[in-house]
């Protein structure tokens, strides 16, 4: 896998394909596995790809990058690249996808395969300008989203409002999720708003709700699973649930899954004639 | 939370179809609920659903939203628009522990002057039965 | 910051007489509202749209000079217009007025005087709130192309066209059929008067052909409107130029819409064997078979030839049906009647009226309705439910006729009339270029799928879109003199425009904050008016504030928070809403 994602690197470089690349390397002193751009072909065998790259790199795509720009991508990775290609952060032209056979990465705390990966259904990116591995071989999810969330849908309203209010209590608003979402692309955050302010900049039971709520809203339809969020969490607050219970509910009415088909995702922001008024909660009039 | 207090409504009504129908409720004597607070907006597309978080979060025991019918939009469509994203609001809210029973959104022309009279008057009724259940966004939560 | 940061708001409670003082404590109002911040002074008044009142404000905004006024009373939609401009007429921007509605929101739908006083103390303070964050908005104006297009050139666009030409201003007018004249010309006679159409129409039509003024396009449509009041362009397409597609373009300053109707399709509705069997007509078929240029030369002749004995005339034939259009038609009353009168005229035959109720309203109606029936007209007070060409042996009905099955409601009895020919007075529904026509103007239709006005009573003529008007049947049904009486009204609501030659534009309409967008162009997919257009160079959104209407979707919609909405920032509606819950 290496030297095959290394060779193909080396040959975009030659070829005059990108003018650099995103991706992961192992640090030479400390071992850890961390995000690399490379600019040439010579630096291309420090590449790597396995279990342990687990950031998603589509976030650091910017448009003002010497491009095009290769992106070593996993298939969530790719997912959030189509969704920032589609809300036209960068044209498609700027990046090259190098779509890697991911089997899935593990959490760094226990090594195990992470939660995002078992239930993960489309491990090869969507944007394969080229591909290495072996495609077949990247198994299957062991695990559905709804399991995830069943969980809360088995929940009356007190107790989910004491289980969010429990789980988003060490939230100190240090906004390291938004800063590791591939698209929480705003210029100016929500968060940093304050005539109106929507959410008080102190921690307390309903900012913290208010603001994982606008994150979630902001996600809605959009969000494509890659766990980033819950991942940069210094707290380990697991935000991103709220995230999947939406996007249930999102799938199951709109019919699509973001950062798969061009452009689909925006289909939550459009509308249909025939939208059924029940999505409303009320009964159907003429 | 407010136990014995009457629980407070806001609506979100559009100037063309919906608020023009409330002036008519009141042209025509009809009952209103008193508890209900009123903000007028162009269209219902104008509804960010920010505007529902935050009025939970400032005490609201619910929230109206109120457009014109699909088809009667004063611009066209906006209140098309607004229906997906307040469907996908009532979900979201719903995932938190707000009942969707604080939510009521709907189509009112400004000639179903009764139609608000008793649907407002409904759901006056229907936020009081949920009013003492949770509002994890009001302000007044405190950490247990 | 160069932005004065404090406010002088003056607040005034209204009694509106009793209407809000006999439920609301306008005193108890006003102390409420006096120590919010910002308030310079809190007075109730008798009656604040009053003379005297009004001159209270614009003496109080210059002695105190206040900077926001509220106004606390009626809706809005009532007097806002009122006090804007009487702060305006003090120097103050309109824009920085606000009005609470304490009485058909309050006092009108309130019994209790202690809960409708809480509620319009916390209505006031919303509405201060809502002030404090309201900043002038300049008016700007646009120049208005001295023309105006007419889309149809039946009687209502041929009525438009003459007034505003003979006013002065060039006339466009677009028709897709290859004559001028619309429906009228199909007919014969008009009802109450019995007078020839062609007596009506052909000076009319002559008037247009001769005016060097109007220039009339048959067989052609528009196909594209861009631009807005004052300025729209408009691309019209030659229908017989056989795919070669020859284009025009035109400059107007308005639009009037007299795109008529259609006739229902009368083979859906089965039982009344239209299409199935023979001497079963539309009332428009009948009408062309009456005319002396018509297929039998004004005679009324049954398919074989044949003179009718007698002719069954079915009301409501789609109208008034919530299977089909659950709305009243309108005419069809008066034009049965009519068919009655010329098949009384012209034949020995006699005639039956099967109707549900005879609306005659208008001016010699009743007096029409009573001569046809006083002259042997028949009434049948009953909607049909069948017309069969099997006949029942053992009634003795004749053979090879008609039979009309109907409830005779007076009589309470199911009756069956033999008859040698049937009309249907089927019901009208939009002209069949409506849906098209919609898509290119951007406007509104009802719930009955005819064109919507501006407001059903105060403003009947316009659209919601500034500068495009309707008239006649494109709006709804309604007979010759209505359709006249609209088409003027339509052609001097558009020549209002072209006469002043600059119009105001609102400007409460949306604003894109170029450093918060990211370009995602989300909002030039919700936007209706294609008011939204694209910087490639800055990657920003940019919204053409002719075009845009202030519905504000886009806001709402712009995750960044780019876009404001002019008067209707979030800042005011969180402000507003933050007041309307400060009694928590």
């Amino acid at each position: 896998m290496n030297q095959a994602l290394r060779d193909e690197v080396r040959k975009l470089f030659e070829t005059e394909k990108v003018k650099s690349v995103l991706g992961y390397r192992q640090h030479p002193l400390t071992g850890e596995v961390t995000p690399v751009i490379i600019k040439s072909a010579d630096e291309a065998d420090q590449l790597i790809f396995d279990k342990r790259c687990v950031y998603n790199l589509s976030r650091a795509v910017l448009a003002d990058m010497d491009g095009p720009v290769g992106v070593v991508l996993k298939g969530c990775d790719g997912r959030a690249l189509n969704m920032r290609i589609t809300e036209n952060d960068f044209p498609r032209e700027h990046v090259v996808g190098i779509a890697v056979a991911c089997q899935g990465v593990v959490d760094t705390a226990t090594d195990d395969l992470s939660e995002r990966c078992q239930r993960c259904h489309m491990r090869m990116s969507p944007i394969a300008d080229v591909t290495i591995g072996d495609e077949s071989a990247v198994g299957k999810p062991t695990k559905t989203r709804a399991e995830f969330v069943d969980e809360i849908r088995a929940m009356n309203p007190k107790q989910r409002a004491t289980f969010w209010k429990d789980t988003f209590a060490p939230c100190t608003h240090c906004y390291a999720c938004r800063q590791a979402c591939p698209l929480c692309n705003c210029k100016v955050c929500i968060t940093d708003k304050n005539n109106p302010q929507w959410i008080e900049t102190s921690p307390k039971p309903s900012s913290n709700m208010m603001w994982h709520l606008i994150r979630a809203f902001h996600h809605a339809g959009r969000c494509v699973d890659c766990g980033e969020c819950e991942r940069a969490c210094p707290e380990g607050i697991k935000m991103h649930l709220l995230d999947l219970c939406i996007a249930e509910d999102v799938e199951e009415m709109f019919g699509f899954v973001t950062g798969v088909e061009d452009g689909a995702q925006w289909q939550f922001l459009l509308y249909d004639p025939n939208d059924p008024d029940s999505w409303l909660g009320g009964p159907e009039r003429g | 939370m407010s136990d014995t207090k009457e629980p407070r409504i806001v609506g979100f009504l559009c100037t063309w179809c919906s608020y023009t129908g409330a002036d008519l409720a009141g042209t025509s004597r009809m009952p209103v609920p008193s508890n209900l607070r009123i903000i007028r907006v162009p269209c219902s597309g104008r509804i960010d659903p920010l505007f529902i978080f935050k009025a939970f979060q400032e005490g609201a025991d619910g929230v109206m939203v109120s457009g014109c019918h699909p088809g009667d939009c004063h611009y066209i469509s906006g209140n098309l628009f607004a229906k997906r994203k307040l469907a996908v609001i009532k979900r979201l809210l719903e995932w938190v522990g707000i009942e969707p029973e604080r939510l009521h959104f709907t189509w009112i022309s400004a000639s179903e002057g009764a139609q608000y009279s008793e649907e407002t008057s409904k759901f006056a009724d229907q936020v009081r039965s949920v009013a003492d259940l949770p509002n994890p966004l009001a302000r007044t939560e405190v950490m247990s | 910051m160069s932005e004065k940061n404090s406010v002088a708001i003056g607040v005034y409670v209204c009694h509106c007489g009793t209407n809000i003082a006999g439920t609301v404590d306008v005193e108890a109002v006003a102390a409420a509202i006096r120590e919010e911040p910002g308030v310079v002074l809190a007075k109730d008044y008798k009656f604040m749209c009053s003379d005297p009142g009004q001159e209270m404000v614009k003496k109080d905004i210059e002695e105190y000079g206040l900077d926001r006024i509220v106004v606390s009373a009626c809706s809005p939609l009532m007097h806002e217009k009122t006090f804007r401009k009487a702060a305006s007429e003090a120097g103050l921007d309109p824009f920085l007025v606000q009005m609470a509605n304490i009485r058909e929101h309050c006092s009108w739908v309130t019994k209790d005087k202690e809960e409708a006083t809480q509620k319009s103390i916390v209505a006031v303070k919303a509405a201060v709130n809502r002030v404090r964050w309201a900043r002038p908005l300049p008016i700007n104006t646009a120049t208005v192309e001295p023309s105006t297009l007419i889309v149809g050139a039946g009687i209502a666009g041929i009525q438009a066209a003459l007034d505003i030409a003979d006013a002065g201003f060039k006339v466009y007018m677009v028709e897709k059929q290859d004559h001028i004249g619309g429906h009228i010309t199909m007919m014969d006679r008009v009802f109450p008067t019995m007078e020839r159409v062609n007596d009506l129409l052909n000076p009319k039509i002559n008037e247009i052909l001769n005016n060097d003024k109007i220039q009339v396009f048959t067989r052609h449509e528009a196909t594209e409107v861009t631009g807005s009041v004052g300025d729209f362009t408009v691309k019209i397409k030659d229908l017989d130029a056989n795919g070669a597609s020859v284009e025009n373009e035109l400059k107007v300053g308005t639009i009037i819409l007299a795109t008529g109707y259609d006739m229902y399709d009368l083979s859906q509705i089965e039982q009344f064997g239209y299409g199935r069997l023979d001497d079963v007509y539309t009332g428009i078929e009948f009408e062309q078979m009456t005319r002396q240029d018509g297929p039998t030369g004004g005679k009324i002749l049954k398919k074989n030839g044949e003179e009718p004995t007698s002719v069954a005339i079915l009301h409501c034939i789609g109208s008034r049906d919530e299977n089909h259009c659950e709305y009243c038609s309108r005419v069809c009353c008066m034009y049965s009647l009519k068919h009655a009168a010329i098949i009384k005229e012209r034949t020995s035959a006699a005639s039956y009226n099967f109707y549900i109720d005879i609306r005659a309203f208008g001016k010699g109606h009743e007096e029409f309705y009573r001569k046809v029936s006083s002259e042997g007209g028949r009434f049948i007070r009953g909607k049909v439910g069948q017309v069969t060409d099997l006949i029942d042996p053992e009634l003795d009905e004749p053979e090879g006729s008609l039979i009309v099955i109907a409830e005779d409601t007076n009589l309470q009895e199911m009756i069956r009339v033999p008859v040698d020919m049937v009309i249907l007075a089927g019901a009208m529904i939009p002209s069949e270029t409506a849906d098209r026509v919609q898509k290119m103007l951007r406007i509104s239709r009802s719930t009955d799928r005819f064109f919507q006005e501006r407001h059903p009573k105060l403003a009947p003529t316009e659209t919601a879109t500034d500068g495009i008007f309707l008239c006649g049947t494109a709006q709804g049904p309604k007979d010759i003199p209505d359709t006249i009486a609209q088409a003027s009204g339509a052609a001097s609501a558009a020549l209002r425009l072209l006469e002043q030659g600059v119009v105001e534009l609102d400007p409460s309409v949306a604003v894109v904050n170029a450093a918060m967008c990211t370009g995602c162009k989300m909002c030039i997919e919700v936007c209706a008016y294609n008011a939204i257009g694209f910087n490639e160079r800055w990657n920003i959104a940019e919204i053409n504030s002719n075009l845009c209407k202030g519905c504000g979707t886009c806001a709402a919609t712009c995750r960044a928070n780019a876009i404001e909405s002019q008067h209707f920032t979030d800042k005011q509606i969180v402000f507003e809403l933050m007041g309307l819950l400060s009694d928590g």
